[in-house]
């Protein structure tokens, strides 16, 4: 069967390229984080805009390769656990770059979204599996698909919040101790920065609310229970919940600057732990999943 | 009025009428039902709850619906109250500090007029409300309209949530060709097993006309599972290989189904993979197939059923056997050509070793050729295929489907959407006249510094500026 051997032949190819492409996005990831580390301990920002420019690399190459695994796999590459952390770092890069606009001489956010990028790249490399192989059967819907694209979009989103917000209360922390540092601290910088990252959750809240929405369509089509859920889809939905807290608390004045700051912080631990929980604490905890997922 | 509103809710008390608030004893449950502190206390603890049931799997008891019915009266107190608030006018906080003051060059008429004007004109904003001492002006989306529709729309969800958590029950039915068989659950939801009820039987009975499966050829990843091996992969010392799949991966599966009552067939469906049959309150899944093999034993008369991957014993022939399940239907090759399967079965032998009892496979039997085993000459004579679908009872999908559709759009024209409240006042001193302003903005495309900044460099455009130096 000649055919059958190009096609596995050329498969098997194309795969090893990507697998030595994302691995560089890795390690790109992984030298702008410690970069952006080295620049907040020596405030050196000749150092923050090398972090930077690491992690536009980084993004432009993720980028092309999750294009190249769209082409590759001929769908849209959102089925397995390796295509949507590749997605997910992909999409909180180029979320942080958008963002970065409107602080160009402050990079202690890089330090979060870098982190996260480094985290899910190795985490696909390490624990995924990479074959893009036939789809099982349940997971061929478009309520799927939008559940899984919108979710990798919001979180990421919303990881760059967390990242603005995390930035801002460690600017405060040094305001209130008088510390300089790397960080520009500046009392109206840091209200920008919340009141960005409070952006940002307007944001992505109704991505968030459509891809929990998709999902419960998915699996009631699928399994028949909208709620009968797996930790990797009812994760989002309690993120979703944090978030609605969030905004609620923005709301009310009394809490707009206690609760609020505090909540998106949580949300970023619900994102980190949706990101997890689908790789290392289902093996960690040995809890498998309804969801049956590629790889 | 509830200290912990935000702004332009306006409940009963801060723009409401007062005739729409309880009085007396329930007063103190009304403000404590229709708080937003409430709700912030009870979403933080479905939130927390939900995640102890479903992602670490603690049991949570009857704290989840509690909790998921007190977010319901909170909800539904909230509506109520915003209700009134939305035939009120737009109120603002009680403790609000102005965000500009701006010095203007015009007298206290001119700048009244022109402030109005270029608020209308140049701006789009219209009047909401005034009092003697503030000018309330609005622009852009409802949006207390809008958050009333949202939380309406959520009572219905969160009603259809607890719907399905009283009455929704589920199980399993196996159906064999030209063999009705009716629906009888064995539990039923959550209320009705309380109560020591049993849902009671269909009415009607249902049956399969027609089975069939599609396969893939699949391939096969050989990839290393540790992580100095992936890193060498990575580093190009190393690739992965693909290799094809002994065996077709099934693509998926439909069964066409027939619902009878009366002795009449009523209603024809299919149920596939992502595509439930829904009748009388029921959504049947398929979930797995079980196949019988007529088997002839010496070409004897009478054919023996022997299901698929079940032990199975035949007169004259050792322990056991077994036969591995038939892939029938159709193949979607890799290059993207279909073919029908030819089907065969795999039969094993039970054998008996240290390690217990075991199955050795033995040789392939196809429907055109026989084997024999222990001097017995076996031929398949026919195939029947059943179907074994999950089914589902769930009254609460509608509610739920209905409600989310209303949240999810209703979220997004709300913070999609730009509105503006903008409050001012000017006031006179020593013949300079201030314009001072507080503006919310709402909305993730909305700008209240860009708006304010609109608005005074209009009002001073024809101030007397410095002259640059060169």
């Amino acid at each position: 069967m000649p055919n059958y051997e190009m096609i596995l032949s050329r498969d098997s190819y194309l795969l090893a390229i990507e697998l030595r492409g994302y691995w560089a996005v890795a390690a790109i990831y992984g030298l702008s984080l410690i970069l952006f580390i080295f620049h907040i301990l020596t405030s050196h920002q000749g150092v923050g805009r090398a972090a930077r420019a690491l992690i536009w690399a980084a993004g432009a190459l993720n980028v092309a390769l999750v294009a190249f695994r769209a082409f590759e796999a001929g769908r849209a590459p959102v089925y397995s656990g390796y295509e949507r952390l590749a997605l997910f770092s992909m999409a909180v890069t180029v979320t942080y770059l958008f963002a970065a606009r409107r602080f160009p001489k402050i990079y202690t956010p890089g330090v979060f979204v870098s982190a996260l990028g480094f985290g899910a790249s190795v985490t696909a490399l390490l624990i995924a599996s990479p074959g893009a192989g036939p789809v099982a059967p349940e997971l061929e819907s478009c309520w799927f698909v939008w559940h899984a694209a919108l979710a990798t979009v919001s979180y990421s989103v919303l990881a760059v919040s967390g990242s603005l917000e995390a930035s801002a209360a460690a600017s405060g922390g040094l305001l209130r101790r008088g510390a300089p540092g790397a960080i520009a601290a500046d009392a109206e910088l840091v209200e920008g920065l919340r009141a960005y990252a409070h952006r940002l959750v307007i944001f992505a809240f109704p991505l968030l609310s459509i891809s929990v929405l998709a999902g419960a369509a998915w699996a009631d089509a699928a399994w028949g229970g909208y709620l009968s859920l797996t930790p990797g889809l009812t994760l989002p939905l309690i993120t979703l919940t944090v978030f609605a807290v969030y905004l609620h608390s923005m709301a009310v004045p009394a809490l707009r600057g206690s609760l609020g700051p505090a909540l998106n912080l949580a949300g970023l631990a619900c994102l980190a732990g949706t990101l997890l929980w689908a790789s290392w604490l289902e093996r960690l905890l040995g809890a498998a999943g309804l969801y049956i997922y590629q790889g | 009025m509830d200290t912990d509103n935000p702004t332009t809710t306006g409940l009963p008390g801060s723009g409401g009428t007062e005739s729409s608030s309880p009085r007396g004893a329930p007063r103190v449950l009304y403000r404590l039902a229709t708080s937003v502190t409430t709700a912030l206390w009870l979403l933080g603890a479905l939130a927390i709850l939900y995640a102890i049931d479903r992602v670490f799997g603690l049991p949570a008891g009857p704290l989840l619906p509690m909790a998921a019915l007190a977010l319901l009266v909170n909800l539904a107190s909230c509506v109520y109250a915003r209700y009134f608030a939305l035939q009120g006018p737009v109120s603002l906080p009680r403790d609000f500090f102005p965000s500009r003051s701006i010095l203007l060059t015009q007298d206290m008429t001119d700048a009244r007029i022109e402030v109005r004007q270029t608020l209308r004109e140049e701006l789009g904003f219209t009047l909401a409300s005034k009092d003697p001492e503030w000018v309330v002006m609005e622009k852009g989306s409802n949006r207390r309209l809008l958050s009333w529709l949202f939380h309406l729309g959520m009572i219905v969800c969160v009603a259809g949530l607890l719907i399905s958590y009283l009455f929704a029950y589920e199980g399993t039915v196996t159906l064999w060709p030209d063999r009705p068989d009716t629906i009888e659950p064995e539990a039923g939801g959550r209320l009705i097993r309380l109560l020591r009820m049993t849902p009671k039987e269909t009415p009607w009975s249902l049956v399969l006309d027609e089975f069939s499966a599609e396969y893939a050829e699949a391939s096969r990843l050989e990839y290393p599972g540790d992580p100095v091996s992936r890193l060498a992969v990575g580093l190009g010392w190393d690739s992965p290989e693909y290799s094809p799949r002994k065996a077709p991966a099934l693509k998926g599966h439909k069964s066409v189904l027939r619902v009878i009552s009366n002795n009449k067939a009523v209603y024809s469906g299919t149920a596939s993979v992502n595509g439930p049959l829904k009748y009388g309150g029921y959504a049947f899944y398929p979930k797995t197939f079980v196949q019988s093999l007529q088997i002839r034993l010496d070409g004897g008369f009478l054919p023996i059923s022997a299901r698929t991957g079940t032990e199975v014993f035949f007169p004259g022939i050792g322990p056991s056997l077994k036969f591995s399940t038939m892939a029938t239907g159709t193949l979607e090759r890799m290059d993207g050509t279909t073919e029908t399967l030819a089907p065969y079965t795999v039969v094993s032998k039970a054998v008996y070793n240290a390690g217990g009892k075991g199955f050795a496979p033995l040789d392939k039997l196809t429907l055109d050729t026989g084997l024999i085993v222990d001097g017995r000459l076996l031929t398949i004579v026919g195939i029947t295929e059943g179907t074994v679908l999950g089914y589902r009872y769930d009254p609460g999908v509608w509610p739920v489907r209905a409600g989310g559709l209303l949240v999810v759009l209703l979220v997004c024209a709300r913070l999609y959407s730009a509105s503006y409240i903008l409050a001012y006042n000017l006031e006179e001193v020593d013949g300079i006249v201030t314009l001072r302003l507080y503006i919310e903005a709402g909305g993730f495309p909305a700008d209240g510094a860009r708006v304010v900044q609109r608005l005074v460099d209009h009002l001073t455009r024809n101030d007397l500026r410095p002259a640059p130096v060169d």
